[in-house]
């Protein structure tokens, strides 16, 4: 399926679009007064101008094809990145424990683990951890829904 | 030698029964702390210092169980490096490119028992050159000025140049990124915010502990999903793989001049492991040459950055004992505990409490023995973790470095952040982008800028300030020599060729 | 290391309601340390919620959460959108949290957006050369500025538009010397600006006084001010204060405590008293000099009066230096 060369293609022009965003962006910043003689935009500038010769010319001599996995596969790793943007996002509503059980069981789960087995190693992990950082290690971690239960 | 006596007498501090313990312990929780991704020895020593204070230890105690704390993670942060190719922080790094492969051929256990080595020679080594002259090299490093440092990371971008594979557009664009990354933040020459996006969190830059956690731990258990459903078994051989004399007898010079620059660049406040891991590794590289297998698993490749780490690790204590200048975290953090028991760090701690700083010397000795013994019989233990099945031990991984950066930044931002750049560093991986010049982008990225404008800052703007000083020139000429090694190394061979068969 | 706090925690949660005006006692009391572990918030915090502990003031034990970034404004945010009415959480601030919220770098936060409680102490800005230097006195230093401000570089561990750069322009000020003629050098904190000083590759450094100590009494610097109202304790005790040399400049790093805005005035009044309490405290002198501090008394009222005019100050301050609009 995927055609010769089409990944540096890609990869080549969002590389350059990176690398003139970061040089507008640079250029944009406002300096109310400079403190050294170089100031802040000479260094992103010049990282910006690296990275779009880098593109244009990963895109104009693009090396052999990457083979992409297939729908299935990215599958799996679509949804172990949601797991771990559950814990993310889960942290402070569902507290520590859950988030962490949450995100584990799912990545368990998606390393072909039996249900069974990834929800209990999430429950074990978000319980261990909990007790290792809160308790042992005495950084404090959000209760969330567990609240009345871990205090 | 009057260092000696007072060694002698430090020793009998050290070898108190209650310092003893605290070495060992420090050692202990040192290597696991140091073996967590995402947590490290900083946090660790900083959540011990109310601890010893509230338990009302004597001083000594408290800079002995520290110190052994900051010494056991330079031991711990390799296990994961090396067997996971998950490093925890940005000094392991390099280890993970000759290390995983190492243990991908079944080697892990060879890896793990030469990196235990090369950190108790770079440890060791390093305590030796501080015991002999702490103050002299002390007085020595502060002649290191912007101008100076700038050279020196030339010189590893220099020697740094081809790490990692890629072709060479795709390995400087990841170093262009790199340095973007790097300039995220508040601006220090200037107060500016460059590009935060308004977001508060950004004010203070990118922690790189999140940049490591997301392009290295998570892109690399992403890779091993889209690899295992491609039917690729995730656990590599474990095999015998123990280490010969040989292997010790063949790192040993490698060891010796890691542990050397590791050590000296530890000395300059600033600098530290971030940037003596990749400088140790690239010379060793450049060393080996075509005889060298470096990046598949070469011996000297995790020698070099172990070594040069734990060196470092000592270096850094030299400017906090004999001038009371704090040239890493870690050793800020030391000091507000000797600040805590009334004792100002400052260029009288040799003289007016020389028990304290000859009985910390002494730990030293005593924390890298410890931590060799300890380390060396539990590797046949680190390595059996392969045997664990991926779905529990990728999962592991990943919740302990996302508890790990949670417990240290408590930021949703920095963990959406780690996982973005998981996906991002997947991705790459697959486009053939290396990431390891990303790395490098960023850390000597960040030292070169700010040198840079410090350095133009003090001569308003005269450039020549970056070649004039004569060290700095050194420099400047030893990175062109490295880059043009291989054609004078090719040059030589010519000239003489039955030299070499 | 252990918490062994069920009960006592146990214990607080039973007793409050029944005496919840007379006396609050806060459950799972928290400190939030806006910086990584080992900074100055962070040993606010810790140090701070052990001796409230240890004489009993807090009977829950305290815990100290981390939340770098923006010397605090992340901590603000949190508190803002998280905790806007806590009653058991306290935030750590500073002399630089002042300095970031009239610069308008706490995002839409103000000094009226929180209940100021009070300090624990302050560090006094110092102007420190070393021993061999020509610079003498402030005097010296600023005829130096006024013959050519570029020939005096300085630095020290804050960007431009922070306290340590502040110092140094609040003396170029008072000299007649525009600041932003000024060599200022930033460096990554206190102990690499000494190093630089030591090495002879700045000539100035305004650091604060408790970073300097060592250094002093080894004699490798001169301290040629101190900015401070009074005279400092040894071994500042020689040093003239800027303003006996005729430079009107003050710098106090005042470290203190707030919390969130709508937090109930009965738990508001318990914290403004756990301070005063700590702060009169015979246990409380070594363990606040184990923390760089020198005595500061304000508190409640007081404390968010001086708060906020401290702000106002700087950021007319700010304006005038060009550093905001």
């Amino acid at each position: 399926m995927p055609r010769k060369g089409m990944t540096d293609r890609v990869l080549g022009v969002a590389l350059a679009a990176l690398g003139l965003a970061a040089i507008l962006g640079a250029a944009a910043i406002e300096v109310p007064f400079l403190g050294d003689p170089v100031g802040p935009k000479p260094f992103p500038i010049a990282a910006g101008a690296v990275l779009v010769a880098c593109g244009l010319l990963i895109a104009a001599r693009p090396g052999e094809p990457v083979e992409w996995p297939s729908a299935a596969r990215l599958g799996a790793i679509a949804a172990a990145t949601a797991a771990l943007v559950l814990f993310a996002v889960g942290m402070r509503p569902l507290g520590f424990v859950l988030a962490t059980a949450v995100t584990v069981a799912v990545a368990a789960a998606v390393f072909g683990a039996r249900i069974v087995h990834a929800v209990m190693l999430g429950l074990g992990t978000g319980f261990a951890l909990f007790w290792l950082f809160d308790r042992v290690l005495e950084i404090p971690l959000p209760l969330g829904l567990l609240a009345p239960l871990l205090r | 030698m009057e260092a000696v006596g007072l060694l002698f007498d430090g020793f009998a501090t050290a070898l108190s029964p209650l310092n003893l313990l605290l070495a060992v312990a420090g050692a202990f929780t040192g290597t696991v702390v140091g073996a967590l991704p995402g947590i490290g020895p900083v946090n660790a020593i900083a959540l011990l210092l109310p601890l010893v204070y509230a338990l009302k230890l004597p001083a000594t105690s408290a800079l002995i169980l520290m110190a052994a704390t900051y010494y056991g993670g330079g031991y711990g942060g390799r296990i994961a490096a090396i067997l996971l190719n998950v490093p925890g922080d940005p000094s392991s790094v390099m280890t993970t490119l000759d290390g995983y492969p190492m243990a991908r051929r079944g080697e892990g256990a060879r890896a793990l028992a030469i990196t235990a080595i090369g950190s108790f020679v770079g440890g060791t080594g390093a305590v030796v050159m501080l015991t002999l002259a702490a103050p002299t090299i002390a007085r020595a490093g502060l002649a290191f000025g912007p101008a100076e440092f700038v050279g020196l990371v030339v010189l590893a971008l220099a020697a740094a140049a081809g790490i990692g594979g890629g072709s060479a557009p795709k390995a400087l664009a990841a170093g262009a990124i790199g340095l973007l990354i790097a300039t995220i933040g508040t601006d220090s020459g200037t107060g500016v915010e460059r590009f935060t996006f308004g977001l508060l969190e950004f004010l203070d830059g990118i922690d790189f502990t999140v940049v490591v956690i997301g392009l290295f731990a998570v892109a690399e258990v992403l890779e091993l999903l889209e690899r295992r459903e491609a039917g690729f078994s995730s656990v590599p051989e474990v095999g015998r793989g123990g280490l010969s004399l040989a292997d010790i007898r063949a790192t040993f010079p490698t060891m010796a001049r890691s542990g050397i620059a590791g050590f000296f660049i530890g000395i300059l406040p600033g600098a530290g492991a971030t940037l003596a891991t990749p400088l140790a590794y690239s010379i060793e590289r450049r060393i080996a040459g075509a005889s060298g297998r470096f990046g598949q698993g070469d011996i000297r490749g995790v020698a070099a950055p172990e070594t040069a780490d734990n060196a470092s690790h000592a270096g850094s204590m030299i400017p906090m004992l004999a001038l009371g200048i704090p040239g890493s975290a870690t050793t800020a953090v030391m000091m507000g505990a000797l600040m805590l028991y009334d004792i100002t760090p400052g260029p009288l701690l040799f003289q007016n409490n020389a028990p304290l700083v000859w009985g910390l010397i002494a730990s030293m000795y005593l924390a890298n023995v410890v931590l060799l013994v300890m380390n060396l019989p539990l590797i046949r233990f680190f390595v059996r973790m392969l045997l664990i099945p991926p779905w529990v031990l990728y999962p592991l991984v990943i919740a302990l470095a996302f508890a790990g950066v949670w417990a240290v930044n408590n930021s949703v931002l920095d963990l959406v952040l780690a996982t973005l750049l998981g996906v991002a560093g997947w991705a790459a991986r697959k486009a053939g982008v290396p990431l390891v010049p990303l790395l490098l982008g960023m850390v000597l990225g960040r030292m070169l800028e700010d040198n840079v404008r410090r350095a133009m800052a003090l001569s308003d703007g005269d450039p020549t300030i970056l070649f004039a000083r004569p060290i700095a020139a050194v420099l400047w000429i030893a990175s062109i020599a490295v880059l043009l090694w291989p054609a004078i190394a090719k040059a030589i061979a010519a000239r003489r060729p039955q030299a070499s068969a | 290391m252990i918490r062994i706090a069920a009960s006592a925690l146990a214990l607080a949660i039973a007793v409050a309601p029944g005496q919840a005006t007379a006396q609050f006692q806060p459950s799972n009391p928290e400190c939030i340390a806006g910086a990584a572990p080992g900074g100055g918030f962070d040993l606010t915090c810790r140090l701070t919620g052990r001796m409230l502990n240890e004489l009993g003031i807090v009977q829950a034990p305290m815990r100290t959460t981390n939340m770098p970034g923006g010397i605090g404004a992340v901590a603000m945010n949190h508190i803002q959108a998280q905790r806007r009415a806590d009653p058991n959480t306290v935030v750590a601030v500073s002399t630089g949290s002042f300095l970031n919220l009239a610069t308008g770098k706490f995002g839409r936060w103000t000094e009226n957006d929180v209940r100021w409680i009070g300090a624990i102490g302050a560090d006094f800005g110092v102007i420190v050369v070393r021993k061999d230097s020509p610079l003498r006195s402030l005097a010296d230093l600023v005829a130096a500025l006024k013959a050519n401000p570029a020939s005096v570089p300085m630095g020290a561990g804050g960007t431009v538009g922070s306290q340590d750069w502040m110092k140094a322009a609040l003396i170029a000020r008072a000299a007649g010397v525009n600041p932003r003629a000024m060599r200022y050098v930033p460096y990554e904190g206190g102990g690499q600006s000494m190093a630089a000083l030591l090495g002879g590759h700045i000539q100035v450094f305004p650091g604060d006084a408790s970073e300097v100590k060592g250094q002093l009494e080894a004699g490798e610097i001169r301290v040629l001010a101190t900015l401070s109202p009074n005279r400092l304790p040894a071994p500042f005790a020689d040093v003239p204060t800027a303003k006996e040399q005729g430079l009107d400049v003050e710098w106090a790093i005042i470290r203190g405590l707030y919390m969130a805005p709508a937090a109930p005035d009965e738990a508001y009044t318990f914290w403004v008293d756990a301070l005063r309490k700590l702060t009169s405290n015979p246990a409380w002198p070594a363990a606040r000099d184990g923390q760089g501090l020198f005595p500061f008394d304000s508190f409640g009222e007081e404390f968010s009066t001086l708060v906020k005019s401290r702000v106002q100050v700087m950021r007319d301050l700010s304006k005038e230096m060009g550093l905001i609009q």
